[in-house]
């Protein structure tokens, strides 16, 4: 079952969140649920600077475990009513292999997601952003 | 988050513990930033109790690294967990920014 929250879009729920990610995946390696809790930050943050620009807004959060494929897997679901924003789209890979001082401050969030990720999805709905993200269970023994 | 500094042979040393996110990076920036500055030796970074880092935990290892090198100042992380050292490794910082297993292993890097 999936459990699912609609929060003020601010950094600041992070806290709350991560609480909420440990209870419904108290299961699972502390390994699943800190890169849970990676992918939940780095698409808040995202979607309090670009969909809603800073401004504000409501976030909905759901997470859970599902069959995906016919593997347990964390699925990770964010909708929010901001302006139209594909995180995945408007990313570009950052380039791994430059220097210190040649390596850009910033783009890495939605790159770790999608380098966390086994699938990952956006799409417009209803005036709405909604991205879903699958993370693969493989290496844990959950019946 | 906290972040303790103190000295060891001359060389400045972070030790960092809970958890580097988008709502306490900020204030180890601050902290970290400052101190750097006044670096003279090496920087060391101590890992071993960052139970979580995130893109806003990199960009300000990313900013430290800047600061350093155009310092000339050795800069080492050590003593990372497991889930740890994998963001760095997924996001290229490890092939960027030295890494070593603990403290002893930093210092005769240097």
């Amino acid at each position: 079952m999936l459990r699912t929250v609609k929060l003020p879009a601010t950094i600041n729920v992070l806290g709350e969140i991560n609480a909420i990610i440990e209870e419904t995946l108290a299961e699972s390696l502390s390994s699943s649920i800190m890169k849970t809790q990676l992918v939940v930050e780095e698409l808040l943050a995202n979607i309090c600077n670009y969909a809603y620009n800073g401004g504000d807004g409501y976030a909905e959060f759901a997470c859970g475990i599902v069959n995906f494929d016919g593997k347990k897997s964390i699925m990770i679901q964010l909708t929010d009513e901001g302006q139209p924003y594909d995180p995945f789209l408007e990313t570009k890979a950052p380039d791994l292999d430059a220097s210190v001082e040649e390596r850009a401050v910033g783009g890495l969030g939605v790159f770790l997601v999608k380098e966390i990720a086994t699938h990952y999805l956006y799409m417009r709905i209803d005036n709405r952003n909604q991205t879903q993200i699958i993370l693969s269970l493989d290496d844990e023994n959950l019946s | 988050m906290q972040v303790h500094s103190s000295k060891i042979e001359n060389k400045t040393l972070f030790s960092i513990e809970g958890r580097i996110d988008a709502t306490t990076a900020g204030e180890l920036e601050n902290i970290v930033m400052d101190e750097a500055v006044a670096a003279s030796e090496a920087v060391l970074v101590d890992f071993t109790n960052v139970e979580y880092i995130s893109s806003a935990g990199l960009r300000t290892m990313l900013k430290l690294a800047k600061l350093c090198g155009s310092k000339k100042l050795a800069l080492r992380l050590f003593g990372m967990q497991a889930n740890v050292f994998e963001v760095f490794k997924v996001s290229g910082f490890s092939g960027i920014i030295k890494i070593n297993s603990d403290l002893n292993e930093a210092l005769s890097s240097l």
